[in-house]
């Protein structure tokens, strides 16, 4: 199996279970729906509010996708024939993560327009909000990986996984968010953005590995 | 044979903290009853923050103590996964707690020492922040590696999150110069030298030992204890009559 194989496999994977994806983007709709419900109807607020609150709910989206990743190929018995492999198993972990961020931007793209008119965000932040999406969601998704992996032979409770991830994801809503709001401000989002980008780079060439250790530690 | 190799063994590890843990408590105590001394009724009141600075003798050490035994984590985690001593899980499954409860000191002694000075209980600071980072860190690995039943996959799996979680480390040290937010600057730890005065410095200094000895006491005695209790557990699955499972 070559790497494009792999790739087509697991998006194809991903596309021919559309219902979850589905549930997915509207929970992302439903979280939003409910912001007016608890901060108040007041446009200036939720104008104020909406980077922010569009990262809350793709942070409570990602952590929801991740049994996506490995997990559900645990129960079923999948990963020890993916361990198998004659392929190194970093590989299959990075086209397996790589299908997953590209399915959550996908899901994104959909959902981002409905909230952004619900919550009547400034247009100029549009660019600088999708950018850190490019940046920021392969961050959730490697820091997500690695501790769904670290987790996968536990019978897990699901707040666990949340305790695990919270700490690791506030970096990355800290800067996403600032970026979003230096825009707004009048002032350059640049070094916020610089920093997701490092916390990308840092992560990209290590986590795939890291991952591979803890999946073969958790399935051995 | 190296030294580090002869007391990785844990028979041989026990006999050593046996002998060392009643003189860390003691030291300990008299660390403490100096310092404290020192503190409450020898050392100036800050121009600035008045007799509230006397809470920075509890804080600052806390918050070393802190990092320091989650940096000390990060190196036997290190060690632990390359030369697999069963005593690296033993120190790491020992240590996190003692750590979690020093940040979480820090914390609060903080807050009671913000409350005064800053006029809030807590703020969303650079330094805080990271510091609680630390914290929830800190929880996940005590999770994480009590909710696996097998020793081995249990170390590796929370090694994996130590250091992972080690990224914070400088990211702590560093806050407060790379974010100019609120919580002042370290003092003591500068290039060109300390600028806390030296009565202030000394009962610090004194403050810093005691915490160290306590949580060497803490860590040695929670190591004690976790030998002791796989060994009894190896002993419950050898002797089928008494087993667990019955």
């Amino acid at each position: 199996m070559t790497v494009i194989e792999l790739l087509r496999h697991d998006l194809r994977l991903q596309m021919r279970r559309p219902g979850e994806w589905a549930a997915l983007v509207l929970f992302f709709i439903a979280i939003i729906l409910l912001v007016p419900f608890t901060v108040g109807p007041e446009p200036e607020l939720l104008r104020r509010l909406a980077p922010g609150l569009i990262w809350l709910a793709t942070l409570l989206m990602s952590l929801l996708a991740l049994d996506r990743l490995f997990v559900d190929d645990a129960r079923d018995g999948t990963l020890d024939l993916i361990l198998l492999s004659p392929l190194p198993l970093p590989l299959i972990v990075a086209v397996r993560l790589a299908a997953q961020t590209a399915m959550m931007l996908l899901a994104l793209m959909l959902v981002v327009l409905p909230a952004i008119l619900m919550l009547g965000m400034n247009v100029i932040v549009l660019p600088v909000l999708a950018l850190g999406f490019m940046l920021g969601i392969p961050v959730l998704v490697l820091l997500g990986g690695i501790m769904s992996a670290v987790t996968i032979s536990l019978r897990r409770h699901p707040a666990m996984l949340t305790l695990l991830l919270i700490p690791f994801y506030i970096p990355a809503l800290i800067f996403a968010v600032a970026a979003c709001d230096a825009v707004a401000s009048g002032v350059s989002p640049l070094p916020h953005l610089l920093l997701l980008a490092a916390m990308l780079a840092l992560l990209l060439p290590t986590a795939p590995f890291v991952i591979a250790a803890a999946l073969r530690n958790g399935q051995g | 044979m190296s030294f580090t190799s002869r007391f990785a063994n844990p028979g041989k590890f026990l006999w050593l903290a046996e002998r060392l843990m009643p003189w860390f408590a003691g030291a300990s105590l008299l660390a403490f009853g100096v310092g404290l001394t020192l503190t409450l009724f020898h050392s100036p009141v800050d121009y600035q923050q008045g007799e509230t600075v006397r809470i920075m003798y509890v804080h600052v050490p806390a918050a070393w103590l802190g990092l320091m035994i989650y940096a000390a984590m990060v190196v036997v985690a290190c060690v632990g996964l390359i030369m697999r001593h069963t005593l690296a899980d033993i120190f790491c499954t020992a240590a996190a707690p003692v750590g979690a409860l020093f940040v979480a000191l820090c914390l609060i002694t903080g807050s009671i020492w913000g409350h005064p000075t800053w006029g809030a209980w807590w703020v969303w600071d650079a330094r805080l922040t990271s510091v609680l980072v630390l914290f929830l860190i800190y929880c996940g690995v005590i999770v994480l590696r009590r909710s696996f039943d097998d020793h081995a996959s249990g170390f590796r799996s929370s090694a994996i999150l130590i250091l992972v979680g080690g990224v914070n480390i400088p990211i702590v040290h560093f806050s407060v110069n790379w974010w100019n937010t609120l919580h002042q600057p370290s003092g003591l730890l500068r290039l060109s030298g300390s600028t806390v005065d030296v009565h202030m410095l000394r009962p610090l200094l004194v403050m810093a030992l005691a915490y160290v000895f306590f949580a060497a006491f803490l860590v040695l005695m929670r190591m004690k204890t976790e030998i002791l209790k796989r060994r009894i557990e190896a002993a419950l699955l050898l002797d089928e009559d008494n087993g667990p499972l019955m």
